[in-house]
């Protein structure tokens, strides 16, 4: 399945999507990221055929189909409200794509009880309720049942955990996974959540302002942001603006301000202007930070307990702020405001951004 | 809590309000049943449910009682002992039987009426929910709605210089080089025909129907369409499988509606029908009006309120499904009707064994779900292809002139109504010229304002529609307060008397209330003041106070319907907090809650009020001598035949006070939502 050069100007202004392409291997688990209002959904929308493009071409299978109608497609769609027929049953719901292809009725009734057991969802029970009389879990492997039932080549799905809560969001999340490995679909899965983008997608497509910012697996995602927007948007990140100063034997020095900090020298020129991004997890604190290549003196400004760690934001002496986050490793383990601390990170843990 | 908040008030050193007497009695009332949930909920039902019951529900027993009654020589009625002969007369099916043929042409003719109804307003309805720019919704719900706030018999007479051939509007077409168009007019509308009587009844009626279609239209999310397409139905399979069964309550409930208002219809026939169409309800009322004929009249009516019994708790179960936006699972009614209809036609069944024959080749069976083997795209056939294409390019206009042929013909003949009234010459189809003669007078000519009949109409229907609103927003008040804030066991029982009154042909609320009336005072009035010693029996006579009775009755259920919505929407924690803030009971309400549902109770009592004021049949029946109201007159002056522009005169006064209420209905209602929730 790919796309190229889509784009989608509403009412003549706004450019929702502006010249996306990319192409996605078959079986593969894809995930289009971004905040809302980044065009995310609308590229979903026009790969199943309810958006027509201003410009560009979506292929599936190899196959040109920006011209043809939804129902013409091979794709099919959980909705974001998962738009189930209110007016019918749950096996209602789920015969509806295959009535459509007008397939038999005793082929639908066995299809639809194997499509509710693929969802766990047991058939004698639940093939006759009201979409109104199911939990929102329900609901869930309901419309994800529909949209597999028809066994389309690829599946898109516009945030279908956004009214689930946290616990079950989780929940949906480990088995849609499961599910994709087993039955070997592409999805197409568009979301703002940038934990669940990590922990379920082989590819990524990072969108912002109708752009792709970066496509690339979890950890290159995470670990390698290619932009200030990816750097920020997935995951903290402390970015610092300067210039490099020199460069010799495969390191670089930034200057920022009147500071100057080492970098991983291979991508950059003397005299070139980057942005330096360094995740809180990777800054150390206290006695671990002497090591490091980049070590500061600062006054902790401020202490956030987040669970699993704690935050420190540290006003460093030559000017900067700093995030960091503390591990805590044993119950009470405080660094109260106030606090001198040194605090360092090395390099290699830094990543060069130019844009 | 509920006693600390007061105390406090009481100790406020703040400016105590000046209480009426009303208020104050009220607090009276609200302090000594506090805990007593029970009584305080009796207090507030007590009189809505008295009424509802006294003045809609045992009439309709005593109509089926005066069914049996007969008149003895000296020609006074008798009930004891029952008389089944009138009843075996209704129910006859020998060759000169009455009643029978009667029913089943009405019954045929209000079925016809249903179905023209339902596909006509299920256009409009869908091109203004669902193909109009959101813009424009409103207005032209407005304009569908407006007509509603005539009088009937005012939109009925509106549609005479149609089907007169020496008309204006015959002349100008042929003039033209329209004759064509001249003759189909001609030929469709023409008096004393089937077709202008389902014409008129669908033109009087078709609100009914729009009304319930539009907000369930409305209220079809798009989206559901878009997972429809996505799963691979074509728009009009879209529209078949979704959008379709999604507002059968709404097709059900405008069905029912239109279908018992045409099963009691007796002025519409009557005004265009001639002899040769005339309905169960013009026999009624026939035989009502001639001595002796009572016990008939009763026989036959009571068809009409079984039919009407018989479509109420079906009526109930759709408009509730619809309030709450809900939809049936599976259509009890229509479902099955569909299956039926395709096995008695054979549609579909031919296309499943092809199918089954395709899919022999192929494995049914697949073991489960894989990606290896899936469904092909679907490929349409061209025709369905083809109505797709029309469907999106040109369904659009297609709705849109069906929309605005109907909405001219609503206001086309209204405003050539209101110009004739100027007419100088002596006539209702040919213009001769703009004088107010008809309106003012000249020495060999009536006008309007010079009749003194018409002058005391115009008052009477005032005070009529005045008393009956405000009488109604009362009791509706309370109705709707305990049906929104109570629960209790005759809940049920009022909201079904609440669609009772409002689905209620007026023929039978206005027959079985004189009948009440009679039996009243026969039975009991007279008796009981001779006996006390009265030299003249006391009787409630037909006048001023059963009208604004009949017409309060009818006024309940609307004011209360609209009531309901107000208090549901109303935030009950505003309330709370004006106790929290130290307010009693009943300040909060006079204070808090009542000002929050003003536009509610403005609209019940405009709306109560334009009802009132257009109706007819109930008034016909319960008027006696001496009260005529403004339709009445009108109605009078055509089937006397006398039509003059005066006639003419007269509608445009209707017409006009009709535009002022929706005005200021729009303007004070505030949300417009309410107008068109009837």
């Amino acid at each position: 399945m790919e796309i190229k050069g889509l784009t989608k100007i509403f009412d003549n202004t706004v450019n929702a999507v502006n010249d996306v392409s990319f192409g996605i291997e078959r079986g593969s688990f894809f995930t289009l990221l971004g905040p809302s209002g980044s065009g995310k959904s609308t590229i979903l929308r026009m790969i199943g055929g309810l958006e027509k493009p201003t410009k560009g071409k979506v292929f599936i299978g190899g196959r040109e189909v920006t011209a043809l109608p939804p129902y013409e497609r091979d794709t099919s769609m959980v909705f974001q409200s998962l738009a189930l027929f209110p007016h019918l049953t749950v096996a209602g719901n789920i015969a509806f794509g295959l009535r459509m292809r007008k397939v038999p009725k005793e082929a639908i009734q066995k299809r639809v009880d194997e499509a509710l057991d693929l969802v766990e969802l047991p058939h004698r029970k639940y093939g006759r309720r009201k979409i109104t009389q199911l939990s929102g879990g329900e609901r869930q492997r309901v419309a994800l049942a529909r949209a597999l039932v028809t066994e389309p080549r690829v599946l898109l799905l516009d945030e279908p955990f956004g009214a689930l809560d946290l616990k079950l969001r989780k929940q949906m999340q480990v088995e849609t996974k499961k599910l994709q490995a087993r039955l070997g679909i592409t999805f197409i899965f568009v979301t703002h959540d940038q934990e669940e983008a990590l922990t379920m997608s082989n590819v990524i497509g990072v969108i912002n302002k109708g752009r792709v910012e970066q496509m690339g697996n979890s950890k290159e995602i995470y670990e390698r942001p290619a932009t200030r927007f990816v750097a920020g948007f997935i995951g903290e990140a402390n970015i610092l603006k300067g210039t490099i100063d020199r460069v010799e034997d495969g390191s670089a020095f930034m200057k920022t301000g009147e500071v100057a900090v080492r970098v991983v020298g291979e991508t950059v020129v003397a005299g070139e202007e980057i942005f330096l991004s360094i995740r809180p997890e990777k800054v150390r604190i206290g006695t671990d930070a002497g090591a490091c290549e980049n070590v500061f003196e600062g006054t902790v400004l401020d202490e956030v307990y987040i669970g699993l760690a704690s935050r420190l934001t540290v006003q460093l002496d030559v000017g900067p702020k700093l995030v960091a986050n503390l591990q805590i490793s044993d119950i009470g383990h405080t660094v109260p405001v106030g606090t001198r601390i040194q605090v360092g990170w090395n390099s290699t843990n830094a990543v060069v951004i130019k844009t | 809590m509920a006693t600390r908040p007061a105390d406090q008030a009481r100790q406020t050193p703040t400016q105590k309000p000046k209480e009426t007497a009303l208020v104050s009695l009220g607090k009276r009332i609200a302090r000594a049943t506090r805990g007593a949930g029970q009584l305080r909920l009796f207090l507030i039902l007590i009189s809505p449910t008295f009424w509802l019951l006294l003045f809609l529900v045992v009439p309709l027993f005593f109509v089926a009682l005066y069914g049996f009654a007969w008149y003895d020589e000296s020609y006074i009625l008798q009930i004891w002992p029952f008389d089944p002969s009138n009843y075996q007369d209704a129910i006859s099916i020998a060759p000169d039987a009455i009643v029978i043929p009667l029913l089943l042409r009405t019954f045929g003719m209000a079925a016809l009426t249903t179905i023209v109804s339902l596909a006509l307003g299920y256009v409009m309805a869908y091109y203004i929910a669902r193909v109009a720019k959101e813009k424009w919704r409103g207005l032209l719900m407005g304009l569908v709605v407006i007509p509603f706030w005539v009088s009937f018999v005012v939109r009925i007479y509106a549609v005479f210089p149609f089907t007169a051939e020496e008309s204006f509007v015959h002349t100008g077409l042929n003039s033209w080089g329209l004759g064509v168009l001249s003759d189909l007019i001609l030929g469709f509308f023409e008096l004393g025909t089937g077709q202008m009587v389902v014409f008129t009844l669908m033109y009087v009626w078709l609100p009914f129907m729009i009304l319930p279609l539009f907000a369930s239209l409305s209220k079809v999310d798009p989206i559901l369409l878009e997972a429809a397409y996505d799963l691979g139905a074509s728009r009009w399979r879209a529209f078949l499988h979704v959008t379709l069964p999604l507002t059968y309550p709404a097709m059900i409930v405008g069905s029912i509606l239109v279908f018992i208002t045409s099963v009691g219809a007796f002025i519409e026939p009557d005004m265009v029908g001639g002899g040769a169409w005339q309905f169960i309800g013009n026999y009624v009322q026939t035989q009502f009006s001639f001595t002796g004929g009572l016990p008939q009249a009763s026989a036959s009516a009571l068809f009409i309120i079984v039919v009407t019994v018989l479509l109420i708790s079906a009526y109930r179960k759709y408009a509730e499904l619809e309030e709450e936006g809900e939809t049936e699972v599976r259509s009890r009614v229509i479902g099955p009707l569909l299956a039926f209809l395709k096995k008695r036609l054979g549609i579909g069944k031919a296309s499943e064994p092809s199918a089954i024959a395709t899919d022999g080749g192929e494995p049914v069976a697949a073991p489960a779900l894989r990606a290896s083997h899936h469904e092909t795209p679907i490929k349409k056939a061209a025709w369905e292809r083809a109505l797709d294409v029309v469907a999106e390019r040109a369904g659009k206009y297609l709705l849109g002139a069906a929309t605005a042929i109907m909405l001219l013909m609503f206001f086309v003949p209204l405003i050539i109504v209101a110009v004739f009234s100027f007419n100088s010459i002596d006539s209702v189809v040919t213009f001769g010229g703009f004088s107010l003669d008809w309106w003012l007078g000249r020495p060999d000519r009536d006008g309007l304002f010079e009749d003194e009949v018409a002058l005391s109409s115009i008052f009477y229907s005032f005070v009529i529609a005045g008393l009956s609103s405000l009488l109604a927003v009362l009791f509706g008040m309370l109705a709707a307060f305990a049906i929104t804030r109570y629960t209790f066991r005759i809940r049920g029982l009022l909201r079904t008397l609440m669609y009772l009154g409002l689905v209620i042909p007026s023929l039978v609320m206005g027959v079985s209330l004189a009948i009440l009336i009679r039996f009243l005072n026969f039975y009991m009035l007279g008796p009981l003041s001779l006996g006390y010693g009265f030299p003249t029996p006391i009787q409630w006579e037909f006048g001023l106070a059963s009208v604004v009775v009949g017409h309060t009755t009818f006024n309940i259920p609307l004011a209360t319907l609209v009531l309901i919505i107000s208090f549901r929407e109303f935030d009950r924690t505003l309330e709370e907090a004006a106790m929290n803030l130290g307010a009693d009971e009943m300040t909060t309400f006079f204070r808090v809650t009542l000002p929050n549902i003003m536009p509610g109770i403005i609209s019940a009592i405009l709306l109560g009020f334009t009802f009132s004021f257009d109706e007819l049949p109930v008034t016909l029946f319960l008027a006696g001598g001496g009260v005529v109201t403004m339709p009445m007159f009108i109605y009078g002056l055509i089937s006397k035949k006398i039509i003059t522009p005066r006639v003419n005169a007269a509608s445009t006064i209707v017409l006009l006070l009709s535009l002022v209420f929706i005005a200021v209905m729009t303007r004070m209602g505030r949300r417009g939502g309410q107008l068109f929730r009837i």
